[in-house]
């Protein structure tokens, strides 16, 4: 029943939604990604979708909210480099050396993905969601989520490779 | 090398085995084994106890003041935790949820729920709570979050 | 029939697969026979990237429920065999009767305290009417976030 109240409710929104993003955040790649990510946060919580009253409102709200925050979010990093961030890790060298296994290392450069590449390189390889699947889920086209799907894939094994060489 | 970084897994983990066998598998484990002992932060674990009228075989929690990096922990391990999830229930403010209930699969005869609350007033304070409990866990919930 | 992988043409194969796994284009099949493959012991000491990769999908997945990790696994059967009578991980084992908090770092072990402790957790959770009046409460920002866009769009 959440399922078809997504899709009902909240996809047909897609167009509303990517021109609220563009109006706070300009860049359309930016408000791309952003609906992306609203969409997939919302697919996370389907089942409590049907206790709004007002849902389209809801989403709306949630869109333009996760979209101050990345305004913040973009102001506050501008200027560091990816590499920064990934040192800044509240994981101490103690703890790593300890647990001392990849599966940490993993899961940390995960933590650190753009938002939207982490949580299609967790829906397709943990949740285990068909490429179309995830399209489906984010109104885009399949190619879009390969691509996005590549770039998380690519930037775990490089950052991968640096925690490994230390 | 190998075997010596098992040893040193094992005594890391019967260490904390009450803890461990509790939560296996769970992410938020990690907020536990991170926060529990710190400066502002209060962890409790009850085991075959009652609280509030309702018995349970663990209560598990942890509350951490003025922490963001716990605050994000706390939400990063929940949103791994979630996929698990029976039933979710969510506020979110900000397109962050400031509060997230989660009912888990059963483990045998223990229904098991996540608890967890973010909040910002007076001052910025991260309540994570686990319990394991041989009631329904949907009654476990309304009495927990009836009006106070 | 040996299953050992020949180096050289298995290992065109894998380059293969390795490069549509990066450009996102391999199956959930293909990449679980990928892991099979990069499992192999004649491989050791290579396409660590890979194999971590692969490995810690595997390993983070609900299907594998009781036990996340597989080098959980393995360290569990070191635990029971190295530390005879100690509880392992052993998900039905009743637990074992202990109360406690820590405050601050100090450990407190009086049950009535650490019961209040406990007790004080839980009026850190909402109750499920204050649930509603927060959802209440966000949609009707709306109007406030109406003004915050305002401010945005002056910015261009």
């Amino acid at each position: 029943m959440s399922q078809e109240l997504f899709r009902a409710a909240v996809l047909p929104m897609r167009d509303y939604l990517f021109s609220t993003a563009r109006r706070i955040l300009s860049e359309e790649d930016d408000a791309e990604d952003a609906v992306q990510e609203v969409l997939l946060k919302l697919w996370y919580i389907r089942d409590s979708l049907g206790t709004y009253d007002n849902v389209e409102a809801f989403v709306t709200t949630v869109t333009k909210n996760h979209c101050l925050d990345k305004l913040k979010v973009k102001k506050r990093t501008e200027g560091i480099t990816d590499s920064v961030l990934v040192m800044q890790s509240d994981t101490t060298p103690y703890e790593l050396t300890e647990r001392s296994d990849t599966h940490a290392i993993i899961r940390r450069i995960i933590e650190q993905l753009p938002p939207l590449q982490r949580e299609i390189i967790r829906m397709k390889d943990m949740e285990e969601y068909e490429v179309d699947e995830i399209a489906d889920i984010t109104g885009t086209k399949p190619d879009a989520v390969r691509m996005n799907l590549s770039r998380a894939r690519k930037k775990v094994r490089e950052e991968f490779l640096k925690w490994n060489s230390v | 090398m190998n075997w010596i970084r098992k040893i040193t897994l094992v005594l890391v983990i019967t260490g904390s085995a009450a803890a461990l066998q509790a939560q296996s598998g769970l992410a938020i484990r990690k907020v536990f084994d991170t926060y529990g002992k710190s400066k502002d932060a209060v962890m409790v674990e009850l085991s075959m106890d009652v609280l509030q009228g309702y018995d349970f075989a663990l209560f598990k929690s942890i509350t951490i003041s003025n922490n963001e990096e716990a605050a994000r922990l706390a939400r990063d391990c929940i949103a791994i935790d979630e996929k698990d999830a029976k039933k979710v229930k969510q506020v979110v403010a900000n397109g962050v949820p400031t509060s997230v209930y989660l009912q888990l699969p059963q483990r045998g005869k223990y229904f098991r729920l996540i608890l967890y609350n973010h909040a910002r007033q007076p001052e910025s304070k991260v309540t994570l709570i686990y319990i394991e409990t041989e009631q329904d866990s949907e009654d476990v919930l309304k009495l927990i979050l009836k009006k106070k | 029939m040996k299953l050992r992988i020949r180096p050289t043409m298995d290992r065109a194969e894998i380059d293969a697969l390795i490069e549509r796994y990066y450009e996102g284009l391999t199956t959930v099949d293909e990449e679980k026979q990928l892991y099979t493959w990069l499992n192999h012991p004649s491989l050791k000491g290579e396409y660590e990237a890979e194999r971590a990769m692969l490995g810690y999908f595997k390993g983070e997945r609900p299907s594998v429920r009781l036990v996340s990790f597989q080098w959980w696994r393995q360290v569990a059967v070191v635990a029971v065999v190295a530390l005879s009578g100690f509880v392992a991980v052993q998900v039905f084992t009743p637990p074992v009767q202990a109360s406690y908090a820590y405050v601050n770092g100090a450990k407190i072990t009086n049950p009535e305290q650490v019961r209040s402790k406990a007790m004080a957790s839980l009026a850190g959770l909402p109750s499920s009417d204050a649930l509603v009046d927060e959802n209440l409460k966000n949609v009707s920002t709306e109007q406030l976030i109406e003004s915050q866009l305002d401010v945005f769009a002056g910015m261009e």
